[in-house]
């Protein structure tokens, strides 16, 4: 399918830098994405939220570029900036007219190679305040904002990279101290733990020569990865959870371990996910929502990274009393769907048809098309493996989902009720 | 090794172009404003209603947003679910939505399935059902919707400070109306208002996508030219607004850990013509680069971020500041973001301006990217009745803004006895705090009921 054919170059420098080049002339702009192949999951228990806040760090200036110049420097360019962090990676974005892309190459490169010289005491202690507001606002003054927290904490052992949320405890956050930050940098920021992407309105061999002025003097650390187990054990029994929150709303979730990105049964995963809420019409929207008209809503998600996944259904009730009725109905739904005879075809070809558009709409923008690029770099070693991504999702059957449901949703499996403080 | 020093330049410039535009009306006379853009398969299109909330009856505030909740329950000889279904199958984005001032259709769609869901659309537009069993489950979940709201703070913070800024006008009313308007709802209300207010009259639409201009109208006039509502309503939406006085004002949101902060200002003489608010706009709280995140999260770190814009529709505009803050630092930002106010009300430099100059004439290629961005820029234009060539010679037009034009505002508007304050947060935790201001205490409407 052409529209999913995304030419792309890949080189290597000297350093180790992993470099994709992608060219796109219709318009004149430019999207630069660098992903460090360091995320929450390298952090450690009692050290959660580093790689998040260091992505704040990153922002604070470096040997050549004043704190909050960054941002200043790209916004007077015409363009927009800003990183994230993840449990697989972190990674930093500008896009901007392609007249200024040997900006973005200046500022990515300088605070890859030389921003401990310019790190302190003063900046750390700002960034770790604002990151701490950045927990309050997001999710510790937010009704339902630490489910994904304890979820993934009665989901997950505590080593485990999904166990601890990606932007860390509070108490963590605080003894971040600068002696961690610089070792940290040394450790993950080197140019041979990352991977480069430009993507735009560029010419390829002037593109990558501006990619080595700047980047290929960067000195190379060696990047120490430990361990991360890539196999745990699965739930060995039922767990289940009342948080009693200032909601006035219930919310019940109930999650189950499923397995990681690009494994064999991520597409089942997410046609599963689809045909359980997708629509009006789904497995439980329709008797929960419009039949029966016990829920609010519902939906259904996976949660996946490089190590492991999740796969989640939540609903809203409309009374508080209904939620074991609504529990009962969402397992029959499920034990109905794998053990009935029920030919899904329909649904498997809705599902996709709003994948696809989905993912039109995601390469239409430089900036989304460069991420992916760089996702498919790292997950795959292929950054135009936009086509093979897609066609996965022509190889799911009704029979490969209800396998999947039955391979996961058959487990043991986390419960969670968020219930209002005042019905204690 | 190579100088590092000083920011490379840009290469060539870049000139920009506002994509063309193509205007034409269908058979019942709505316009139709419409950019071919070829990049990706996809089309949008939009159809607005020039009717929100503000055509609501106050004693059935929420009306305007549950007619869009139940406009698609069931259309021409499809029911709820089965109407869901043709367009689910097509993966067609449908988005049918209101504010206080307008009603939004909006479908995206693969071009190739543009037809079908237009058609699609023109049925929901045209012979909605409206079924009783569909109004009352709609009507139940948008009232548990608005409980289940109720509990975020900044809803909260921001359903309180619009009463404080706009009085009691519909646009001082959160659109979901409150739990006892929308529990006075019936279906004949929404009936009446899909008759009243939904007409092709009062609606424009909008296309920007991947489809050939004669072919998208004869496509737009076959299905929504025989849209018929002639209707001769004269109901005028009541425009005065009084808001509350000028000073601090506190809401009390027990367990919160942090304070939602509003500061706003009514600047009826501010439109989108008005360049030089742009501009200070951007200098004082429109970015992450601007004074008031300086100051707040840069130097002080007590917020994640602060910040300001103007809110500018029809008939109403205003400046509003925004931000979070952990409860102790409460009243310090406050005090900071005044202290703000006042330094940037006599002190603008040469540099912030042309920093702000270039942020706005160079992001436009970025601007106008997608469909989506294009569109939207399109829709809101011809609302605004800013004319579609808005953008021609914007780069001049920012150009020719002088310091003193933007410092001669700044100094106009930066009148802090002008503005209302508004905090939220617990207060029993607000007791331990110093502050040397009079603060009154409200209750979710608004009405003041103490002094701190």
């Amino acid at each position: 399918m052409k529209t999913f054919d995304i030419e792309s170059r890949s080189h290597k420098l000297n350093n180790g830098l992993e470099v994709v080049l992608h060219k796109d002339s219709s318009l004149p702009i430019v999207g630069v994405n660098l992903w460090y192949r360091v995320g929450a999951a390298n952090d450690k228990p009692g050290k959660t939220g580093y790689a998040h806040l260091f992505e704040h760090l990153m922002f604070q200036g470096s040997q050549n570029i004043a704190k909050e110049s960054h941002f200043r420097f790209i916004q007077e360019a015409g363009g927009s900036a800003n990183g994230s962090t993840s449990r697989d990676r972190t990674n930093y974005y500008e896009t901007l007219p392609s007249n200024q892309l040997e900006l973005a190459l200046w500022l990515e490169s300088d605070r890859m190679g030389f921003l401990l010289e310019a790190l302190n005491e003063e900046k750390l202690e700002n960034q770790k305040s604002v990151v701490i507001n950045e927990r309050l606002e997001h999710y510790d003054n937010q009704p339902y904002g630490l489910v994904g927290e304890k979820l993934n904490s009665l989901l997950f052992p505590v080593d485990h990279p999904h166990h601890s949320p990606v932007i860390g405890y509070l108490d963590d956050i605080k003894i971040f101290s600068l002696k961690d930050a610089k070792s940290y940098f040394k450790n993950y920021y080197s140019p041979s733990n990352a991977i480069l992407t430009v993507a735009g309105d560029i010419d390829y061999s002037d593109t990558l020569e501006l990619i080595k002025k700047y980047f290929e003097e960067i000195n190379n650390e060696k990047t120490i990865i430990e361990d991360i187990l890539d196999s745990f054990p699965q739930l060995e029994e039922y767990k289940y959870l009342e948080h009693f929150d200032k909601v006035n709303v219930p919310q019940i979730y109930f999650g189950w371990r499923t397995n990681r990105l690009f494994h064999d049964d991520e597409v089942d995963l997410h046609v599963l996910a689809f045909i359980l809420s997708g629509n009006k019409n789904s497995i439980l929207t329709k008797p929960l929502v419009y039949e029966n008209k016990l829920c609010q809503r519902v939906s259904a998600q996976n949660d996946l990274s490089k190590y492991d996944g999740s796969f989640l259904i939540s609903a809203t009730p409309k009374k508080l009393e209904d939620i074991e009725k609504i529990k009962s109905t969402i397992f029959h739904e499920i034990e109905n769907l794998i053990y009935s005879n029920t030919n899904l075809e329909n649904e498997i070809r809705t599902a996709i048809n709003n994948f696809k558009f989905e993912f039109v709409h995601s390469i239409e923008k430089i900036s989304t098309r460069t991420d992916l690029l760089s996702s498919y770099k790292y997950y795959v070693n292929e950054p135009n493996w936009f086509a093979q991504d897609y066609e996965r999702f022509n190889k799911v059957t009704s029979e490969s989902v209800k396998n999947i449901a039955k391979k996961y949703l058959t487990n043991n499996f986390v419960e969670l009720r968020v219930l209002p403080k005042n019905d204690k | 090794m190579i100088n590092r020093t000083i920011a490379p330049i840009a290469k060539d410039e870049i000139a920009f172009k506002f994509p063309a535009i193509t205007y034409a009306s269908t058979s019942n006379e709505i316009k139709i404003i419409s950019s071919f853009k070829p990049s990706a398969p996809l089309i949008n299109f939009r159809l607005t209603i020039k009717r929100g909330s503000i055509y609501d009856l106050p004693e059935f505030n929420g009306t305007s947003l549950l007619t869009t909740r139940m406009i698609d329950e069931g259309a021409g000889r499809f029911n709820s679910l089965e109407l869901n279904q043709e367009i689910s199958y097509l993966g067609t984005h449908l988005s049918i939505s209101c504010d206080n001032e307008n009603t939004y259709f909006s479908i995206t769609s693969l071009s190739e399935n543009f037809e079908k869901s237009l058609y699609l659309l023109s049925e929901i537009l045209k012979s909605p059902h409206f079924d009783q069993t569909d109004f009352e489950r709609e009507k139940e979940t948008l009232i548990n919707s608005l409980k289940l709201v109720q509990a975020y703070p900044d809803f909260i913070a921001e359903d309180c400070f619009k009463k404080l800024m706009f009085g009691s006008n519909n646009y001082g009313i959160d659109i979901f109306g409150s739990l006892e308007t929308l529990n006075n709802i019936h279906l004949e209300h929404i009936k009446n208002f899909y008759n009243n207010f939904y007409s092709p009259k009062d609606s424009i639409i909008t296309v920007v996508g991947n489809i050939e201009n004669d072919v998208l109208l004869n496509l737009i006039d076959k299905y929504i030219g025989d849209w018929t509502n002639n209707y001769s309503n004269s109901f005028q939406p009541d425009l005065e607004i009084t808001p509350t006085l000028p000073g601090t004002y506190f809401l009390n949101f027990p367990g919160s850990v942090q304070s939602e902060i509003r500061i706003g200002l009514l600047t009826p003489q501010i439109d989108l013509t008005n360049y030089p608010s742009i501009l200070l706009n951007i200098i004082f709280g429109g970015d992450i680069s601007s004074r008031l995140n300086k100051v707040l999260r840069e130097k002080e770190g007590i917020t994640y971020g602060a910040y300001s814009y103007f809110e500018i529709m029809k008939n109403v505009s205003a400046f509003l500041i925004s931000t979070s803050v952990d409860i102790e630092n409460s009243f310090k930002a406050i005090r900071l973001i005044k202290e703000v106010m006042d330094d940037i009300s006599i002190n603008i430099t040469e540099g912030e301006l042309n920093y702000a100059k270039s942020k706005l004439i160079n992001k436009l290629p970025l601007k106008f990217e997608s469909i989506l961005s294009l569109n939207s820029t399109i829709n809101h234009l011809e609302i605004m009745e800013l004319g579609l060539d808005y953008y021609d010679n914007y780069s001049e037009k920012i150009q020719s803004v002088t310091l003193e034009d933007v410092q001669k505002l700044a100094s106009e508007l930066f009148v802090k006895e002008n503005f209302i304050f508004f905090l939220t947060g617990d207060k029993e935790k607000f007791f331990d705090l110093e502050f040397d201001e009079d603060i009154f205490e409200v209750e979710n409407s608004g009405r003041i009921i103490s002094s701190l």
